[in-house]
């Protein structure tokens, strides 16, 4: 399974209630007024006292270690649609959550899931516009690649490309940070394999994993998809199942599936209308 | 060509040359004769035209000496950095292929022909031709240099597919040797090396010890 990437306080000592950091922005420590035990609060607590000037910059270190600035984005990964990629016995699934309030589905439904080349797709959650920049580099990094050494890049080549590309502009071109998180779904020596990257710029190697809203109720019901290892088109219903379950208001229509298997052997188109209506079909039986 | 000094027929070193590499069943064989002149000035009787940039892929090299030395050396970086990166063995056709771009995209500055083969898990023995100007020509065997022209009928009529190492070093030894045989700038000792899953083969063998194939009308 994914590494836990959430850097959110879990353990919060007493003592930091107390803290007074020495503000630029004078900002007084009112909130802190509220002691309150629920780790929601505790957060924006932490959260507000630490407007003091530390999260002002990616440049800037607050003296706890943490780099504000990037957790933010990571904050607005997590609010952003649901991206989902899993391992199967005979392929990759990649499946997205379109916006609902952004798409309608006959007329515009934005693409979330872009194919790299024949054998690499990355799904993306975040700023639309970060997604666009990335997805291009990718592109022309594969084309670049293949041109010289006559293969498609691929596997961990392609995430480490990805995921430098983020950590540099957090580092160096530090307007902002890269607020996108995504999911690499490739083959590589003829085995599939999945990377997740976020906006720090790590990327992890896993056999399935979801990010976004929900993301981490989901990503219980898929340990024990992959438990099962079943194929391909096996597990897009298992999904779509355990997606239902999560969010039971999900129009399954507005799934973007990509799968990479023997029987869908390339990248780059998603799946037919066929199995998403057979889907629908079959999991209005479950009751939820 | 200088038109000054005591001798109009010095030149750059070349290896006005033969080389050849042919695929057999489970590796490839390439062979090169071993004479480097200056003009008619043989400058190395025992030079080694068949160089390495990997573990299991060498490149036959003709034409400008200098020249092929250079991309032969860039071509090493290159696949060393890339195997790093992917943490494998490097492929043939990788090779070939940055062999191309290289050849390729100095057309106007280099004289190099290069034969580029050798051995990978995925591909098995695979053999490119890389001739003067780029391009990259994959064959079951290819001849190359000023010599190769001397052969093309011997290697045409008895080349066949699928033949064991031995036949094959024997075909590619007997080749060399005739193409030495009638070339002017080919000479000295024939080079082998036959790169298979096992491993690489380097072997040499002297003149006196070569085929003497016209003995049939020549003592």
């Amino acid at each position: 399974m994914t590494v836990n990437h959430k850097v959110e306080s879990s353990s919060l000592s007493g003592d930091e209630k107390f803290l007074k950091p020495k503000s630029i922005l004078n900002y007084t420590l009112t909130y802190l007024k509220h002691t309150l035990l629920n780790l929601n609060y505790l957060v924006n607590l932490y959260m507000a006292s630490i407007k003091s000037g530390y999260d002002l910059s990616t440049a800037t270190y607050s003296p706890e270690g943490r780099v504000f600035q990037i957790e933010y984005a990571t904050k607005l990964v997590k609010n952003s649609p649901m991206v989902l990629g899993i391992i199967s016995n005979d392929g990759i699934l990649i499946f997205s959550e379109k916006d609902p309030e952004v798409s309608r589905l006959s007329l515009f439904s934005p693409e979330k899931i872009f194919p790299i080349n024949k054998i690499s797709a990355i799904g993306a959650t975040g700023k639309t516009g970060d997604i666009n920049y990335l997805i291009q580099r990718a592109r022309i990094d594969n084309l670049s690649y293949r041109e010289n050494f006559s293969e498609s890049l691929n596997g961990s080549l392609l995430a480490s490309r990805v995921a430098s590309l983020i950590h540099m502009h957090t580092v160096y071109w530090h307007l902002r940070p890269f607020a996108c998180s995504g999911i690499i779904g490739t083959i590589s020596d003829s085995s599939p394999e999945i990377f997740v990257f976020f906006p720090s710029g790590l990327f992890v190697k896993c056999f399935g994993t979801a990010i976004g809203k929900q993301s981490e109720t989901v990503k219980i019901s898929l340990e024990n998809i992959l438990v099962k290892s079943s194929n391909c088109r096996k597990n897009i219903k298992e999904v779509s199942k355990a997606l239902k379950i999560v969010k039971p208001k999900l129009n399954l229509r507005l799934l973007e599936i990509f799968s990479l298997s023997r029987e869908t052997s390339r990248f780059d188109k998603p799946i037919s209308c066929n199995i998403i209506t057979e889907n629908e079909r079959l999991s209005s039986f479950y009751p939820i | 060509m200088n038109n000054w000094g005591p001798s109009t027929d010095v030149q750059d070193p070349a290896l006005g040359t033969t080389i050849m590499a042919v695929e057999y069943d489970g590796g490839v064989v390439m062979g090169a004769d071993s004479r480097t002149s200056t003009g008619s000035y043989v400058a190395n009787r025992v030079s080694d035209k068949i160089t390495s940039v990997a573990d299991k892929i060498f490149v036959c090299r003709s034409g400008s000496a200098a020249d092929t030395q250079a991309v032969v050396d860039m071509i090493r970086l290159y696949l060393q950095m890339h195997s790093l990166e992917i943490n494998k063995q490097p492929e043939v056709p990788t090779a070939a292929n940055l062999l191309n771009q290289v050849c390729y995209s100095n057309k106007d500055y280099l004289m190099a022909g290069m034969i580029c083969a050798g051995w990978d898990e995925r591909n098995g023995g695979k053999v490119f031709s890389v001739p003067l100007g780029g391009g990259i020509f994959p064959h079951p065997f290819v001849l190359g240099g000023s010599g190769s022209g001397y052969i093309y009928g011997y290697v045409d009529s008895n080349y066949r597919k699928g033949m064991s190492k031995q036949e094959c070093e024997t075909f590619v030894q007997n080749a060399v040797s005739l193409a030495m045989w009638r070339d002017g700038s080919s000479g000295g000792v024939v080079r082998l090396v036959t790169i298979s899953k096992d491993g690489v083969e380097k072997q040499m063998i002297s003149g006196d010890k070569l085929p003497h194939l016209a003995k049939g009308w020549c003592p």
